[in-house]
């Protein structure tokens, strides 16, 4: 949706009409986008554990978690786990791949936004009609239920042990997204002062964990932390129990590697934002590289590291399968107490933990939203001048459609 | 026949209290090229939106080959006028090679008819190598080809260039300029191309046109607009120059670096007291003290490789200025001049004549006009 207007105008100029606009150029433009997209969707469903298993469809994920709690097979569950990441990771190489030498950005810096088309009145009703049946279905009726379900049940589920649930299940993920950002900015300020090259890639495959289903991540960061624990014990002489694997050490773990991802991009979008050479001034003013990590690169991009941290949080929030694998013994997320009441046939009051996950889900929504309203406000004035024209334009395009 | 008129276009954006483009008129002959010339906001971009459509003028018409394509609130279409355009980011289809950009305004040719436009089109612009390739793996200067190939291969009526070398380093710009200027006139098309370096307009145009808060300033050859500028804002855009008042005297004009002889068919002289003596800062000869010269002592001098500029202003105990009479307020004037010779320094002496000057009303006159 970022294609600069100018392509669009080549072609228009080109004697292109407005179908051919979008079939030859704006849709092949788009691929990436769209390829991101498709592969983002694909892997939220191989992620996908509670749909699946509510509605009792076998998948991978599904497949194994039969094999490690129903058989208690971890060879086969390691298998499947395998097999799972090589296919993620090739249809990730094929996408690559079928690009070939084809460019799909312009070299234009200054991209002009795409000019908005007038359209008839009755377009108009049909567009936002298709548009809020897509809302209405995906959105809106599944909440309404979820209201309504709370609004029959809440009295009985919502006592002290279940502000305790919320509160751990915040603190959790809250303090996880911490961990994660802290750590997101350590790898990309090495990045930035490391002179070797290879920094950048060894960083960038920290954040693969996102493409990788939650449940494979499970038996991944298992098995080295049991083994560790064994190690431990035999140090300490048994006395020391499952220090790792038992309590959420492990999970947090699990966390960092699947959603390191989500908070490394938003921050690393910050320090490309704000480019090197700020940091290079402050270094050749005589900063010590923390002193300027703190005083300069950190002030910058605080609202990037906000960003990253409420993403992360979010994640965390809704996350089921990982944390379902790897809580320590009777220990609940809203998610897996939803997950669990549902599959207890108590559906009605597991909206009650949904609900509050679904909300906690929109906060992102609205503060990005206010954060992009607060920042046009303060553009510039040869901005405004440019997104005058536009709605200038906008409005004589019609008279040129109606010649 | 004019191929391209403009008649009293008009364009206000929303937001702006005045005009982007302010009653604009001009008319331009087939094969010829015209820069528009201006700083940024200066309207020319949008004038050049106007002809290809992609603006709506407020008022005013615009005929392109005898067909009317704007006429007040009528306009045809963008891609149903024949211009073609040379974007500034050129705007190439980055998933299509350079074939398929070039071909993509082909339409209502035979395949074969097609291609071989196409061929035609790529080999003029001296990319026929490069046909199989993506834009991304050309560099700026080929890129610029390219753009250039597409926007011609339906040969347009009109072809526009919004500042078609502004991505260009310097020693690539002089070279892609003759380029640029070579296909065009090998074509035989009407181009206008807009940019805000008088070198690139004095290097590819035959005409200029000059603009300034959306009005049109002057539109003439390059040598006039550079000898005979209508307002010190055009001359100061072409480089160096000089409006120096001077008093009306009987047979010439005196000034505070002395007297000089004028025209003898001077409008001026009769009707007013203070002129101005317009002259480029290279315009002047240096000369010995025998001769009948203008004299003044240099302030400040600029070694510019090439040459050197001189500030001069006048030297009041010059023997050559016993016998004028000046208002104060002229004697503190100082004039830029441009001397071959390297070895001035401040406090030499400068004794010169004018080769050439412009006897024009003062300035103030001159805008009320």
């Amino acid at each position: 949706m970022q294609q600069s207007g100018t392509f669009r105008e080549a072609a228009i100029l080109l004697g292109s009409s407005r179908p051919r606009v979008f079939t030859k150029i704006a849709l092949p433009m788009a691929r990436p986008a769209i390829a991101g997209g498709l592969a983002l969707v694909g892997m939220e469903v191989l992620n996908d554990y509670g749909t699946i298993k509510y509605f009792g469809v076998d998948t991978f994920t599904s497949g194994i978690f039969r094999a490690w709690f129903s058989f208690g097979d971890v060879n086969t569950a390691i298998y499947l786990s395998a097999i799972l990441t090589v296919i993620v990771l090739a249809l990730i190489w094929l996408e690559n791949l079928s690009r070939g030498s084809k460019g799909w950005t312009g070299r234009s810096e200054n991209t002009k936004p795409a000019r908005r088309i007038e359209s008839t009145k009755s377009k108009q009703w049909l567009f936002t009609f298709i548009c809020s049946t897509v809302l209405i279905i995906s959105f809106i009726l599944p909440l309404a239920q979820l209201i309504y379900w709370v609004s029959l049940t809440w009295r009985e589920v919502m006592d002290s042990e279940f502000a305790v649930l919320i509160l751990r299940s915040f603190s959790l993920a809250i303090g996880s997204a911490f961990i994660i950002a802290a750590l997101s900015i350590v790898l990309l300020y090495a990045v930035r002062i490391s002179p070797l090259k290879w920094t950048r890639h060894i960083t960038k495959t920290a954040s693969v964990g996102y493409a990788i289903p939650g449940a494979v991540i499970a038996v991944g960061v298992m098995i080295p932390m049991m083994e560790l624990d064994k190690k431990i014990n035999w140090l300490f002489s048994n006395q020391a129990g499952l220090v790792l694997s038992g309590t959420l050490v492990i999970v947090i773990i699990a966390y960092i590697v699947r959603f390191m991802a989500v908070g490394y991009n938003a921050i690393d979008s910050g320090f490309q934002k704000t480019g090197a050479s700020v940091n290079e001034v402050a270094r050749s003013l005589g900063a010590s590289p923390l002193r300027t990590l703190f005083k300069i690169d950190l002030p910058l991009i605080r609202n990037s590291i906000a960003a990253g941290i409420l993403l992360v949080f979010v994640d965390i929030m809704k996350e089921l399968p990982l944390t379902l694998i790897l809580r320590p013994f009777n220990f609940h997320t809203l998610a897996t107490k939803a997950f669990d009441m549902a599959t207890n046939e108590m559906i009605a009051e597991s909206a009650n933990a949904s609900l509050i996950v679904v909300l906690t889900g929109i906060i992102p929504i609205i503060l990005l939203n206010n954060f992009i309203g607060s920042r046009k406000k303060t553009l510039s004035n040869s901005q405004l001048e440019t997104i005058e024209k536009e709605m200038k334009a906008e409005e004589k395009q019609k008279v040129h459609d109606s010649v | 026949m004019a191929i391209l008129s403009l008649n009293n276009i008009s364009k206000k954006y929303r937001s702006g209290d005045k005009f982007a483009v302010d009653h604009v008129s001009f008319s331009l002959e087939k094969g010829e090229i015209l820069a528009l010339v201006g700083e940024s906001g200066s309207g020319k971009t949008t004038l050049l939106r106007l002809i290809a459509g992609l603006e709506h003028p407020d008022h005013g018409e615009i005929k392109l080959d005898g067909k009317t394509i704007v006429s007040g609130h009528q306009s045809l279409k963008p891609n149903k006028r024949k211009t073609g355009m040379v974007f500034q980011d050129y705007a190439l289809f980055p998933h299509l090679n350079i074939f398929e950009n070039v071909a993509f305004g082909l339409k209502g040719l035979k395949k074969k008819e097609a291609e071989q436009r196409v061929f035609e089109t790529i080999e003029l612009t001296g990319l026929k190598e490069n046909i199989k390739k993506y834009p991304h793996q050309l560099s700026g200067g080929q890129q610029q080809r390219v753009a250039l190939a597409r926007a011609l291969a339906p040969r347009p009526e009109i072809l526009l260039m919004d500042e078609p070398f502004s991505n260009l380093d310097t020693i690539l710009r002089d070279q892609v300029r003759e380029e640029v200027r070579q296909i065009i006139k090998k074509i035989g098309i009407t181009a206008i191309l807009v940019t805000h370096d008088t070198k690139d307009a004095f290097s590819t145009a035959d005409k200029i046109a000059v603009m300034l808060d959306g009005k049109l300033l002057q539109m003439d050859t390059p040598d006039a607009l550079y000898n005979d500028p209508n307002s010190t804002y055009v001359a100061e855009l072409f480089g160096k120059s000089n409006n120096l008042e001077a008093v009306v005297q009987p047979g010439g004009f005196n000034t505070p670096f002395g007297f000089v002889a004028g025209p003898t068919d001077c409008p001026f002289s009769a009707k007013s007291e203070k002129v101005n003596l317009f002259f480029r800062a290279e315009e002047t000869d240096f000369c010995e003290a025998e001769e009948p010269h203008l004299c003044g002592r240099v302030e400040k001098c600029v070694y510019l490789g090439d040459h050197m500029q001189l500030k001069v202003c006048c030297n009041p105990c010059s023997s050559c200025q016993k016998n004028i009479s000046l208002p104060k307020e002229l004697n503190t004037q100082s004039i830029l001049l441009k001397s071959p010779v390297q070895t001035w320094k401040p406090g030499d002496v400068v004794r010169f004549r004018l080769k050439n000057f412009k006897v024009k009303e003062t300035e103030n006159d001159e805008t009320s006009n």
